[in-house]
């Protein structure tokens, strides 16, 4: 299977009045054809701002996409028209965002904003296209759909919305789906129903998905492969298996040190010292190295790049050098 | 809804009660006796004392509240300038008054909204800073010294325009532009911030992220919720066209009823003067009150809760 | 907050107002009218009240800057003075309508329940009168002067004031420290003043600055309806309410006075908003 999307050495930059923040500064990745990729970070590293660089939906001005380029099918999505990219947008790439209910517009019923897209993209007559709606809603596990799709949003649980929400994003059969960070905003006993429900369609329909998380217990339940982002960079890549049971990175190493698991008994919960770097005036060289336990003096001077140090697991990281 | 609005009608009956004690205070109020400040300074002793009686001014006071009340209604309440009843004199002036403030919201809101969508859409363009200077103009604008430039402009130098009274639609344009104009400039001012902080929603987002195209998410999804809290300001200001208009009344002599309060302050009716400002204020709470529906219409939060 | 935490944000706020160059023009405009209200015996060419028939509309020249009105005054004279007579009014009725607005909304949102309600409903009454009718009315009551127009406008703007602190202590009244003050035995009033009111500062501020705004045109309103400031005085909106009857044949006599009120109340806009955007740099993008 080939790569559905490529992402390489793209860069986002933010230009504000306290300074030029660099939220993406030379990220590179891909996902396969049927493929869960988890995208985990901690809050701020840009996680989000690599969703919606893909999505060409930064907003400009403050924000600019300075270099890089994003193949999706083959295709350069920085070298397309904002026309060209909405036919893109929702139907080939569809996302789902991270709070449902500030994602959904409270003035419109529900239905009608799935509808909404699929009529967008089909000119499928409203009429039908709210019966494809309900149908979808059906699918997405909505009791009552017919009933449902006359709601609005503020009538609906956080769970539902979520669902209304999937269910949008998988209206036109996207080849790749975006999910950030889908579950964060939902109470525990609904996280893991939305995952599972995520995990099935993806199987049913063969899509790919980027899936974006804080959370490694997310997304080693979900993901097929990992990258681990820091501070504007991707630091570590590989399957699943592989990065979980042998991390390679020592912040990657420090993130699941930082899980309490219930089969360890540990009294205290690993934590990494430090803070995360301030995005308009990153540190020199590699950028995750005022918090390493292990700093040499190349790591303040040169940015490690990411290669592989093992097959099909990539880290960037100075200490695996030679 | 209707519920919604029974508990909102329910909640205007005590700030009905408070502004005619209010009104009927006024009077009494005063400094001085209020049979001699009904009778003007030339009256003589008999003369007061006929008012007196006539005004009930002897009786208790919570009885002249409520011959005052009663008098509102069943035209007992007589204008001292026109000698008919109060009602009847400040009927036809809200009419007017109600008529010019029409034109003048229509003016209003066309040009406000269409300047503060504008003004969000192309947010620190030219555009943008053109229309909100020209609003905060607008705001800061005396009306009369507006309405007397405008009289120098189309009235005096160009002849284009009468400079006063009431005729046909001729009269009606530049008494609507000048009272129209701070309430372009507050309507502008409320679209454009609240289409700004709409726009940075994440709905917008996500209605770009389906892939709609710009116009949609901006006339559809945005809007729809900028809407909300700029009618709100609309409502607020058609109602403080009903009584401010009282400046724009005065420069362009058109008989309302903001000009009626003012002349009959000056001749001392104060019948009309206290009848003038219960009913003004009852037409404004109640414009209130449709504003609110409507807002409830818009606002599907409110009106399902 | 307690105060040394409240002075970094005056700072900071300060920084941003003096980035916003519309602002900064607001606060010359602000400066240059006090200056004029303040100095106005030391600059102002001529007499304002002194009336010479032979110099009736005359049109601006170098004697007379601004010309003169129907009884020969200067213009520009009447102008500096009736600064004077506006920033009076202005912030002595925001005195009266911030001492009282603030005490009722500080009252009502922090003891809540009855009294809330009544202070509230009241408040209500108030805002039924639309606009200037409230004052109108005041002033129809109490009879034109100086110091009744400041009461009437003063009252006019209570409720504005009420709404605004009782919503900041409100919001302010449930938060832990506020719960801490009164748990170690700190008097309502004491806590109220050291430590609510402080939080209101900022939309007290800002609300003052327009209202000053608001109150300039309502006064010079009134005294163009001649329920104001009495002539001779030299009130702008008085002024305008005369030139009215000369626009035809001397148009300056009008202009100049107008101008006056909306380049003030411009400069008082322009600084509200300002502040608006200093004192909550989260409603910026």
């Amino acid at each position: 299977m080939g790569s559905l999307l490529e992402v390489k050495d793209l860069a986002t930059y933010f230009y504000t009045d306290e300074g030029i923040i660099k939220a993406l500064d030379g990220v590179s990745f891909s996902i396969d054809e049927g493929e869960i990729l988890g995208l985990v970070g901690e809050t701020g590293c840009g996680k989000s701002v690599t969703a919606t660089s893909i999505m060409g939906l930064i907003p400009s001005p403050p924000g600019r996409i300075v270099r890089g380029s994003i193949l999706f099918n083959g295709r350069e999505l920085l070298s397309l028209s904002e026309r060209q990219m909405r036919s893109i947008r929702g139907r080939e790439i569809a996302m789902i965002f991270q709070d449902p209910a500030s994602s959904l517009n409270p003035v419109f019923r529900v239905g009608f904003q799935v509808a909404e897209a699929i009529w967008a993209h089909l000119k499928t007559p409203i009429r039908e296209a709210l019966l494809k709606a309900a149908e979808l809603f059906g699918r997405v596990n909505i009791p009552d759909p017919l009933v449902a799709i006359s709601r609005y949003p503020h009538q609906l649980s956080g769970g539902m919305k979520q669902r209304v929400m999937i269910a949008m994003a998988l209206s036109l059969n996207p080849k790749l789906l975006i999910a950030d960070e889908p579950t964060t905003a939902l109470d525990v006993s609904i996280q893991a129903q939305i995952l599972s429900l995520i995990k099935r369609l993806q199987r049913d329909y063969g899509s790919s998905v980027l899936l974006i998380s804080h959370d490694l217990g997310v997304i080693s339940t979900m993901a097929h492969r990992v990258a681990v982002m820091y501070s504007g960079l991707i630091v570590e890549e590989g399957r699943a298996e592989d990065l979980f049971q042998k991390p390679l990175h020592p912040y990657t190493q420090g993130l699941l040190a930082a899980i309490p698991r219930v089969d360890e008994d540990k009294s205290e919960l690993a934590v990494i010292e430090g803070t995360i770097p301030d995005l308009t005036n990153p540190p020199a060289g590699c950028r995750f190295h005022p918090r390493c336990p292990w700093v040499m003096k190349i790591c303040e001077a040169e940015r490690p790049p990411l290669k592989a140090v093992e097959p099909k697991h990539k880290v960037a990281c100075h200490a695996y050098a030679g | 809804m209707v519920k919604f609005i029974v508990r909102r009608l329910m909640l205007l009956i005590p700030v009905l009660i408070g502004v005619s004690v209010i009104a009927f205070l006024m009077l009494h109020l005063a400094p001085g006796d209020p049979a001699e400040l009904l009778a003007g300074l030339e009256a003589s002793a008999e003369d007061i004392a006929a008012l007196r009686t006539r005004f009930g001014l002897d009786k208790p006071l919570f009885v002249q509240y409520f011959m005052f009340l009663k008098g509102l209604f069943d035209g007992s309440l007589i204008s001292l300038k026109y000698e008919m009843p109060a009602a009847s004199v400040i009927f036809p002036r809200i009419l007017n008054t109600l008529k010019l403030a029409c034109a003048s919201i229509v003016v209003a809101v066309a040009v406000g909204m269409i300047a503060g969508i504008v003004s969000a859409v192309r947010r620190h363009s030219l555009v943008d800073y053109v229309s909100t200077t020209l609003a905060l103009l607008g705001v800061s604008m005396p009306v009369f010294w507006w309405g007397l430039i405008l009289i120098m402009i189309f009235s005096v130098y160009l002849r284009w325009l009468p400079s006063g009274g009431m005729g046909g639609l001729r009269y009606l344009v530049l008494p609507a532009i000048v009272l129209g104009t701070a309430s372009a400039g507050a309507i502008a001012r409320m679209t454009r911030s609240s289409m700004m902080e709409v726009l940075k929603q994440d709905y917008i987002t996500a209605a770009k992220a389906k892939g709609l195209p710009e116009r949609l998410v901006i006339y559809r999804h945005a809007l729809r919720n900028a809407l909300i809290p700029t009618v709100t300001v609309v409502g607020l200001e058609f109602g403080y066209m009903l009584a401010g208009a009282v400046l724009t009344e005065t420069v362009f002599s058109w008989p309302g009823v903001g000009r009626l309060i003012v002349d009959s302050i000056l001749a001392r009716d104060y019948p009309v003067v206290q009848a003038s400002l219960v009913l003004v204020a009852g037409v404004f709470v109640l414009v209130n009150l449709g504003v609110d529906v409507l807002y409830a219409f818009l606002d599907p939060r409110i009106r399902y809760d | 907050m307690t105060k040394e935490s409240t002075k970094r944000p005056a700072h900071a706020a300060w920084r941003r107002l003096k980035k916003n160059k519309i602002a900064i023009a607001g606060l010359f405009i602000v400066i240059l009218y006090v200056a004029c209200a303040i100095f106005a015996p030391y600059i102002s060419p001529h007499d304002p009240t002194k009336q010479s028939l032979a110099d009736s509309f005359l049109m601006p020249n170098a004697e007379h800057l601004l010309g003169c009105d129907e009884f020969g005054r200067d213009i520009l004279s009447r102008i500096i003075w009736g600064a004077r007579i506006s920033l009076l009014i202005q912030v002595s009725s925001v005195i009266v309508a911030l001492l009282v607005g603030i005490s009722l909304g500080a009252l009502g949102g922090y003891y809540g329940g009855k009294l809330d309600e009544l202070i509230m409903r009241f408040m209500d009454i108030l805002l039924a009168f639309p606009g200037m009718l409230l004052a109108l009315a005041i002033v129809a009551m109490l009879g034109p002067s100086v110091r009744n127009l400041i009461v009437a406008i003063g009252i006019y703007s209570v409720p504005q004031f009420a709404r605004i602190t009782r919503g900041a202590v409100l919001a302010i009244s449930a938060n832990e420290y506020v719960l801490g003050a009164k748990a170690i035995g700190e008097s309502d009033l004491s806590v109220i003043v050291r430590y609510v009111l402080p939080n209101a500062l900022s939309p007290i501020i800002v609300q003052t600055t327009l209202r000053m705004a608001t109150v300039l045109l309502t006064a010079s309103g009134l005294g163009f309806l001649g329920l104001g400031v009495q002539p001779p005085n030299p009130e702008w909106g008085t002024m305008l309410s005369s030139a009215r009857m000369y626009l035809r044949s001397a148009p300056h006599v009008a202009i100049f006075p107008g101008l006056a009120i909306m380049i003030t109340v411009l400069g008082f806009n322009f600084l509200g908003d300002g502040l608006q955007d200093a004192l909550n740099p989260r409603l910026k993008e």
